[in-house]
């Protein structure tokens, strides 16, 4: 296991395909944990939170890398730019770098999980795949909790399971999600419907970048609300199921596009498609909703684009990923015309 | 993250909307009571919200406000510090301690979020032999539900059995003197 400060980046998932592609893009388990005998990192104070960070490190090292290509980022020695191109990347959560003290994050490219340290709890663990595998992925991050447990005494609770900072992750601890593209249940109306019926039946409805952030580019990422009194397997197979239906869903809402609305339909990818072309100058938002239109166009056989990644696509418009383009002093209008050039390599328009 | 209401920080949030204002998006969570109110004050001009209510600032203040910042329970976890109102307003925990030490109103906040009490999913190593035969138990009666809502009465019939089992092998324990 190596320590390095180096910027990214090795997320092939991205780009792969899996089952239920293009609807479900990726599919993601995390398991929230604290460790026995020390309070969790929201109060705890330096000497703590080291300890904390130790001890993980420790027996990542030791239990789950195994010398294979584990890499460990200490959240105070990355500059903004490094933290924001791991954000991006979807490997740290926004809030990752507010409070850098004794936090870190331990990293298997290839095999892309990772584990996170002195976030909201004192370890997480992460899984992502390409498509929906929900049972996979969850196999997966089980298996590095296993291994970190054999060293390492997780806060556990008889009758309340693993104890978290907050009580809406107690129990298993576990969030399994996806992250769709719905642009049809969108463009329909209909999306409306899916999420109330979603929030009625237990899942949470998010936007790309996760908790507390919005919807963009018609990416929704959707997942289990609780965590307790439920197995993990009833877990995993809720919220496929649930999945599965909203892609029922998107797919008819295509067909509908289709036959109620041809032209309108076919005008609304060409025009996105014309902007993303003609565009000098482009803000990030806006980039992601052509980007969402434009791979519609693509998968409804409207477009003679050649078929991309969203998921790639949008990484590579995000602000921190088109600075690296950049030299110098960097504006922020500097950064809108850059992305309106990268947006036309991306699309090879 | 924090479980509680945006609003006013006493009530679990159950409605979740994304507000779409210009190129600005957020997210605001409420509970049902603090949506009725935004409902009401809507202004719904600018505003797309993905459900079906639409929102903008909360105007109305009334005398639950008052209620609502003024009240409480004043509770603090004699181990951390954390009190009752920090968990309120920041949605974290201090320490494994505060699930004790905020008793009832935890237990409420649990029950309603998580709509269960009891850990039946994964163990580590060193939880103790009840605990395990109490998480089975729980799984076998939930099994016996099943059989019989299938009609599959001899399978019923066997899991019933282990439940017998591990019911005696239970309370067994419970006799050679295992605090409850």
């Amino acid at each position: 296991m190596s320590r390095s400060k180096g910027s990214t980046t090795g997320i092939e998932w991205l780009g792969q395909k899996g089952p239920g592609y293009p609807i479900v893009l990726s599919c993601r388990a995390r398991l929230a944990r604290n460790i026995e005998g020390l309070p969790f990192p929201s109060i705890a104070g330096e000497e703590d939170l080291e300890r904390a960070r130790g001890i993980i490190l420790e027996a990542v090292s030791r239990r789950v890398a195994e010398d294979r290509d584990w890499d460990v980022r200490f959240a105070e020695e990355l500059t903004r730019d490094e933290l924001s191109l791991l954000v991006e990347e979807y490997i740290v959560s926004a809030s990752f770098g507010e409070r850098p003290s004794g936090r870190a994050v331990a990293l298997n490219w290839p095999g892309a999980c990772s584990v996170t340290v002195n976030e909201e709890d004192s370890v997480k663990i992460h899984s992502v795949m390409p498509g929906a595998q929900f049972n996979k992925v969850w196999q997966k991050t089980d298996k590095i909790d296993s291994r970190i447990e054999g060293e390492v005494a997780y806060c556990f609770d008889e009758r309340l399971g693993y104890l978290t900072s907050c009580p809406c992750n107690v129990g298993t601890g576990l969030r399994v999600s996806a992250m769709m593209h719905l642009p049809a249940l969108v463009t329909t109306g209909e999306i409306a419907r899916t999420i109330a019926a979603l929030d009625h039946a237990g899942m949470y409805v998010r936007g790309l970048y996760g908790e507390g952030s919005g919807v963009a580019g018609n990416l929704f990422q959707i997942s289990n609300r609780r965590t307790l009194g439920l197995t993990e397997e009833e877990i995993v197979s809720h919220v496929e199921s649930m999945v599965t239906r909203v892609v029922d869903n998107e797919r008819t809402a295509r067909k509908m596009m289709l036959r109620d609305s041809p032209v309108e339909s076919s005008d609304r990818v060409y025009r996105a498609l014309g902007v993303a072309e003609r565009a000098r100058r482009m803000f990030l938002y806006e980039a992601l909703e052509l980007l969402s239109m434009i791979k519609l166009g693509v998968e409804m056989d409207l477009l003679a684009v050649e078929e991309f990644s969203i998921l790639e696509a949008g990484v590579a418009v995000s602000p921190y990923h088109v600075r690296r383009f950049l030299d110098g002093d960097i504006e922020e209008e500097d950064v809108n015309r850059e992305r309106a050039a990268q947006l036309r390599r991306v699309l090879g328009v | 993250m924090n479980i509680f209401c945006d609003e006013c920080r006493k009530n679990i949030a159950t409605v979740f909307l994304t507000k779409i204002s210009g190129s600005e998006v957020s997210k605001v969570q409420l509970c049902e009571n603090c949506a009725g109110k935004m409902e009401e004050a809507t202004k719904a001009a600018n505003l797309i919200a993905f459900l079906p209510q639409i929102l903008t600032d909360l105007e109305g203040m009334d005398d639950q406000l008052v209620d609502e910042v003024l009240s409480g329970e004043l509770i603090e976890c004699t181990s951390c510090g954390t009190s009752y109102n920090d968990f309120q307003k920041m949605g974290f925990l201090g320490c494994r301690e505060c699930y004790r030490a905020f008793g009832e109103p935890m237990g409420q906040v649990i029950l309603e979020f998580q709509e269960a009490e009891e850990h039946l999913g994964k163990m580590p190593g060193k939880a103790s032999r009840g605990a395990r035969l109490r998480k089975k138990l729980m799984e076998l009666e939930r099994c016996l539900e099943r059989r019989v809502a299938e009609e599959k009465y001899e399978a019923a019939a066997t899991v019933r059995d282990q439940i017998r089992k591990i019911e005696s092998s239970l309370n067994g324990e419970a006799d050679a003197g295992e605090p409850e």
